[in-house]
């Protein structure tokens, strides 16, 4: 029988120069600590990068999600050079697009609109971890 | 690997160098590990081994470990720890440049200036501690021998314990014992709850301990806790390095993070209420799965 | 005069609230205290080799901040083939101002934004000083 792995791992960009990095961030912290606590693991975009800790093998045993923020990609492009495919993206940049969201960013000191887009952005996230649920990808305990 | 090593490597070492090809420390590390080669020195190819850590078992059971890193990345440094060797000596060749006022370039081509000084650099990686320096540091070379590691993983966290020679009590600290000498400190699981280290305040020389005392406080950016002594005995030193730089206990916390040291009342019978590395890693794993468990229900 | 400017760099770590005093202090000193001669990259960006990005670290002058002792920032920053020319750890910061333990990584709480003030006002000095130098 197979054993499907119990947790999603999110490695999310956190570039400080751009405020979608700022969004992406704080989004996957939103998801880790408040939406889905015990599904989360995220990984550290630059111990991954350093490759310290366990977090690159880690991403190897279960699907990963990579939140970037902008069309660099650096999250999706780190996951997929040192641990593989990754189970689905966000490009927040897109996102914020499509939202037609138009003005000026804070990436240092998110007001109002800030915390309503990562608010947003957190329930994008949300969706791609139950997607992964209902495929069977991932099972996790005590839910 | 010459097989006359010995006869032309008297000092049984054995040489990881760094692979760095993107500088010229690199290029540096890659040409002292040549020269310590043509004295027969065995090298450790930090690729293969990393891929095929069996491949030099021999050379790495039997010799003293030197590791020469380009630059600060420490890559090669990493990867002994990684593996749980003991190093023996290690080589910088950015600091060791500096210090004889050569700058490491960007450009990987050994320029004549930093070459010159390479001969030097080895030599002096060849050079073997006299008996009064080893005397001196008769303690450390008490705890000084290779310690090996079982781990076991939870999510993206691994959990290392040591295979010998360790005592735990049931507040995840550790005793090493050598003789009528013992150093105490906490485990890989502690510094990991705890996060990162940034005080550490020792007991007193001279402060006699009981087993379950207080044998120093560490505080955490997270928390703050006590080093619970496992054993009973006398302090006769504490670990000034981590003093100065606690953070060592999240980078070394069974060798160099070790905390304090204590000369022995009876261990004989502090040794009873104590668990060895096995029974201790089988505890730990019961125990991270239990926690794992309640917070998360699975 | 010259038209160099210090790039501050903090780690980019999520999971530590020091991490997140790092960023704070960057962001201080880059927007409200030097904003005319410094500014911050994406770790990422740099240590995944974005020809701009890392081209802008060798003509400048660069100071990283960690978030914690596995110091990310420089070790990418290096991996780069680039040595910062100051690297800070915000524990070092912390041993001097125990009081002033931030709390979690969305808010570091009053603590933390004084211990990324006083980071901030260190690094600021830094940065002229860096520029003076030939």
């Amino acid at each position: 029988m197979e054993v499907r792995p119990t947790k999603v791992g999110v490695i999310s960009c956190s570039g400080e120069s751009e405020a979608e990095g700022t969004i992406a961030r704080n989004a996957v912290r939103l998801v880790m600590e408040k939406y889905r606590p015990g599904i989360v693991v995220s990984l550290c975009l630059p111990l991954y990068l350093a490759g310290d800790g366990g977090e690159r093998d880690f991403a190897k045993k279960v699907p990963v999600i990579a939140v970037d923020g902008c069309e660099k990609a650096c999250a999706r492009t780190a996951t997929e050079e040192y641990s593989g495919e990754v189970a689905s993206r966000l490009d927040i940049r897109d996102l914020l697009r499509q939202w037609g969201v138009s003005d000026k960013l804070s990436r240092s000191h998110p007001g109002e609109l800030e915390s309503e887009l990562t608010e947003r952005v957190a329930q994008e996230i949300i969706k791609l971890i139950d997607i992964l649920i209902e495929e069977e990808r991932v099972e996790p305990t005590g839910r | 690997m010459t097989d006359n090593s010995k006869a032309d490597n008297p000092t049984e070492i054995v040489v990881l160098p760094c692979s760095g090809l993107d500088k010229e420390a690199g290029s540096a590390s890659r040409e002292i590990a040549l020269l310590l080669a043509e004295r027969g020195v065995p090298v450790v190819c930090p690729v293969l081994y990393e891929r095929s850590p069996k491949r030099y078992e021999k050379e790495l059971g039997h010799g003293r470990l030197i590791v020469v890193d380009g630059c600060k990345t420490g890559c090669a440094s990493k990867l002994a720890a990684e593996r749980g060797l003991k190093i023996s000596k290690k080589l910088t060749v950015t600091e060791a440049a500096k210090e004889l006022g050569v700058k490491a370039g960007k450009d990987p081509h050994l320029t004549d200036e930093l070459r010159s000084v390479l001969p030097a650099l080895a030599e002096a990686l060849l050079e073997v501690e006299t008996p009064e320096v080893q005397e001196e540091t008769g303690a450390r070379s008490l705890f000084g021998a290779a310690v090996t590691y079982r781990e076991f993983s939870v999510d993206k966290f691994i959990f290392r314990v040591p295979e010998t020679g360790y005592f735990f009590n049931e507040n995840d600290c550790w005793a090493r014992v050598q003789g009528k000498r013992s150093r105490l400190g906490v485990s890989d699981y502690v510094q990991q709850s705890a996060s990162d280290m940034v005080f550490f305040e020792p007991p007193a020389i001279g402060t006699e301990l009981s087993i379950f005392d207080e044998a120093g406080s560490l505080e955490s950016t997270k928390t703050a806790l006590d080093i619970i002594s496992p054993v009973s005995g006398k302090v006769v030193a504490v670990n000034g390095e981590v003093v100065d730089a606690p953070e060592l206990i999240n980078e070394d916390p069974y060798e160099r993070g070790w905390a304090v040291e204590l000369e022995l009342t009876d261990f004989d019978e502090d040794k009873d209420l104590l668990m060895d590395s096995a029974a201790y890693f089988d505890y730990l794993k019961k125990k991270t799965e239990k926690e794992h468990e309640e917070l998360y229900g699975g | 005069m010259t038209d160099e400017i210090v790039y501050v760099i903090p780690c980019s770590g999520i999971g530590k609230a020091t991490a997140s005093v790092g960023r704070d202090a960057m962001y201080e000193v880059i927007e409200d205290m030097r904003p005319e001669t410094s500014d911050t990259l994406c770790l990422s960006l740099l240590t995944m080799g974005d020809e701009e990005t890392v081209g802008k670290t060798r003509r400048n002058k660069v100071i990283t901040i960690e978030g914690c002792p596995k110091d990310c920032a420089r070790k990418n920053v290096e991996s780069c083939g680039v040595e910062p020319d100051i690297s800070h750890r915000v524990h070092d910061f912390l041993k001097e101002h125990r009081d002033l333990k931030p709390e979690t990584v969305l808010d570091t709480g009053e603590g933390g934004r004084q211990l990324a003030g006083i980071m901030a006002q260190q690094i600021a000095e830094e940065v002229d000083e860096l520029l003076e130098k030939p």
